[in-house]
């Protein structure tokens, strides 16, 4: 997020913006300031996007037979992908 | 053919960098959320806009608390200061940064995975930014009495828990030093 700041400070005219407007300098910002900062929300999801901490996601998964995709008439998401390997690992 | 227990994850970093969802994707970019008809977001299957927690039933558990974290985190980082490019003290030009210099640096999409056990030799799956100079300053005297006001009341407020551990922030800061 900070890193995002300096590279693409056109970013923060919105967000100084909304939070002088809403919040104001004599206090900080809180949860109940949250539905009327729709910038600072849509800032988070954006670090969310573009940044993501863990690039490679998800619970690992493995599928307990041979699978074939694309293939036939047997798409993987037809076929419920069980967990066993997953499970035995941890 | 997906053989039979072959490790299988999402690759995030590349639906979160397709330009089909997120055109010009290495941009940041608030706007693409903000504006629910903005041009530079595409069509994404799900209503958050972002998959950084995982599908399905196995997703993070602690996906509320950290997106309400951050949030607050963030939205008060936003209020209190600038934060922007740090400048040489001798020539005054400020110091560029580098949105890739990440502690796993060759991230540039297609990212197959054959470059996963690369990744978890190194780093583990996840990513931070290395280390790059910053200017974080209070935006205005009232914003930094206001932040000095709200610290002295938080810890009055925290002093009737005094004594319930040994550990201290001064522990804390000791220990990452």
């Amino acid at each position: 997020m900070v890193l995002a700041c300096c590279a693409f400070p056109e970013a923060l005219v919105k967000a100084y913006e909304e939070l002088d407007r809403v919040v104001g300098p004599h206090r900080s910002p809180t949860f109940e300031d949250e539905p009327n900062l729709p910038y600072i929300k849509a800032f988070v999801k954006e670090v969310f996007r573009w940044r993501s901490v863990a690039i490679i996601g998800g619970q690992p998964h493995a599928p307990i037979k041979d699978e074939y995709y694309k293939v036939n008439s047997h798409p993987l998401l037809q076929e419920p992908v069980a967990y066993r390997t997953t499970h035995r690992a941890t | 053919m997906i053989p039979k227990d072959t490790w299988v994850q999402g690759n995030i970093w590349a639906i979160h960098h397709s330009d089909r969802e997120f055109p010009d994707p290495d941009r940041f970019n608030p706007d693409r959320f903000y504006d629910s008809n903005s041009p530079d977001r595409g069509p994404f299957p799900n209503e958050k806009g972002y998959m950084t927690f995982g599908w399905g039933r196995r997703t993070c558990v602690g996906q509320a608390l950290a997106e309400q974290g951050t949030f607050i985190s963030i939205a008060r980082l936003l209020w209190g200061f600038n934060i922007r490019k740090a400048r040489d003290l001798s020539t005054g030009e400020e110091i560029p940064v580098d949105i890739f210099d990440y502690t796993y640096a060759v991230f540039h999409p297609p990212l197959c995975r054959t470059i996963v056990t690369d990744l978890m030799d190194r780093n583990g799956l996840n990513m931070r930014p290395n280390p790059f100079s910053c200017a974080i300053t209070p935006r205005s005297d009232e914003i930094r009495e206001t932040i000095e006001r709200e610290e002295r009341d938080a810890l009055e407020r925290l002093a009737v828990y005094n004594g319930t551990t040994k550990y201290r922030m001064s522990t804390y800061y000791m220990n990452s030093s």
